[in-house]
């Protein structure tokens, strides 16, 4: 089968996670592509969030599925095979040395070169930027374990339940983890009222005209 | 309900993990809570500017075909069954014929390699058709040149100081003889 008509194939290949893995230890190839295609992205943004180098992204989705088709014999996935395979990509990223001076772009240049397509007005474009620029930079205050819940939430989507899969730990310290990383970032954003973000007279940030939409935006269910 | 367990559901809640009937009481305690209230707001105004700014890396994907994991693995490609046999017979052959060249290498050259005989061109015997009409016998300066020619190719060091046949030591003699001091040392 041509290359081409191949990763089509895969691309659209609806058996699940479980038949997929059981087809690839019988040395369908075409399975673990299917797998591949279906979760490469994931693990390259989680990747790319984590390490902040895009080159390093890449060799972490490899090394990824290189681990995965190793422990084919040994994989008895439940649901999605996702959480596993994000664990070992978080592992990947943190146990990974950063590389000095080699960094070709960084997280910032990567989502600016994702919404360069924006058909938006330049000023709501540069309002975006630079909540992006003060929202990433605080996000990189966070300690290991809690930038990994707020990353595999707010940018994979991963409810709680899976990210305690992937964490390896219960549901309640999931949520805890959530709920200091949140406030941490309050703090830290509390210091950019020209972004809607104001520090009350105690001292401690209440929102400004962000919030407005943000609750109408929450009552209308979670992102993805 | 405490403004613990607040925090707590707020989290839930934001992460979009509470039940409808938490909703409600964490909205219930925030609208009598001033204190909860507040960090309610604050933290889904945090939670709304997390998604905003991770809006573009969502979007984000990588052009990675799965031959790279292929490479990167370095096992060779499964084998179907229908190919395995001969695949087996194919490296028998191979064994087979490497063990034929190695003994041929060894064994077998010497005893089939052709014997060439040794012959001198100069006294092989001529053509019956050339020896009436022409004189093919050497003269003599061609063979004192040829001779010469063999000592010069053929003759070992030693034979070239004899000074019988190196002309280059007569000399060296004529020297030491015509020089008057050399001679009376000598006596």
């Amino acid at each position: 089968m041509p290359p081409r008509a191949a990763k089509k194939a895969a691309e659209i290949d609806v058996r699940t996670d479980r038949e997929l893995v059981y087809a690839a230890r019988e040395h369908d190839m075409l399975a673990f592509d299917a797998l591949f295609y279906r979760y490469k992205d994931g693990i390259f943004r989680l990747g790319l969030a984590i390490t902040k180098d895009p080159s390093a992204a890449e060799e972490i989705v490899v090394d990824t599925f290189t681990r995965a088709h190793r422990a084919l014999a040994r994989l008895e996935p439940e649901g999605s095979l996702r959480p596993w395979l994000y664990r070992v990509a978080v592992n990947l990223s943190y146990n990974r040395r950063p590389r000095k001076g080699l960094v070709i772009s960084t997280l910032e240049d990567a989502t600016e070169e994702a919404t360069a397509s924006d058909e938006r007005s330049p000023s709501s474009l540069a309002e975006l930027a630079e909540l992006r620029r003060v929202v990433l930079a605080a996000i990189d205050t966070l300690g290991p374990k809690h930038k990994v819940v707020v990353v595999l939430h707010y940018l994979n989507g991963l409810n709680l339940a899976e990210i305690a899969q992937v964490v390896d730990c219960p549901i309640g310290t999931v949520k805890s983890r959530l709920h200091y990383a949140l406030r941490r970032l309050r703090a830290h954003l509390a210091a950019h009222p020209e972004l809607g973000f104001e520090p009350d007279a105690a001292g401690v940030a209440t929102p400004g005209r962000m919030p407005l939409a943000a609750v109408e935006r929450i009552r209308g269910g979670h992102p993805e | 309900m405490l403004c613990g367990i607040t925090q707590q559901r707020i989290a839930a809640l934001l992460a979009g993990a509470a039940s409808e009937r938490e909703r409600l009481e964490v909205e219930s305690h925030t609208a009598a809570c001033a204190r909860c209230a507040t960090a309610y707001r604050d933290l889904i105004a945090t939670s709304v500017a997390l998604d905003r700014a991770f809006a573009g890396l969502r979007r984000a994907s990588v052009a990675l075909s799965p031959a790279r994991v292929r490479l990167a693995m370095r096992v060779p490609q499964p084998v179907p069954a229908s190919l395995r046999f001969s695949r087996v017979l194919a490296r028998v052959n191979e064994v087979a014929l490497a063990a034929a060249v190695t003994a041929f290498a060894f064994v077998g050259a010497g005893s089939v390699a052709p014997k060439h005989a040794i012959t001198d061109e100069a006294t092989a015997p001529q053509s019956d058709v050339l020896t009436p009409n022409m004189h093919v016998g050497i003269s003599g300066d061609d063979q004192s040149f040829i001779r010469w020619f063999r000592i010069g190719r053929y003759a070992t060091p030693s034979d070239l100081l004899d000074p019988a046949v190196s002309p280059r030591s007569a000399v060296k003699d004529d020297v030491q003889i015509a020089t008057p001091e050399r001679a009376g040392l000598l006596r």
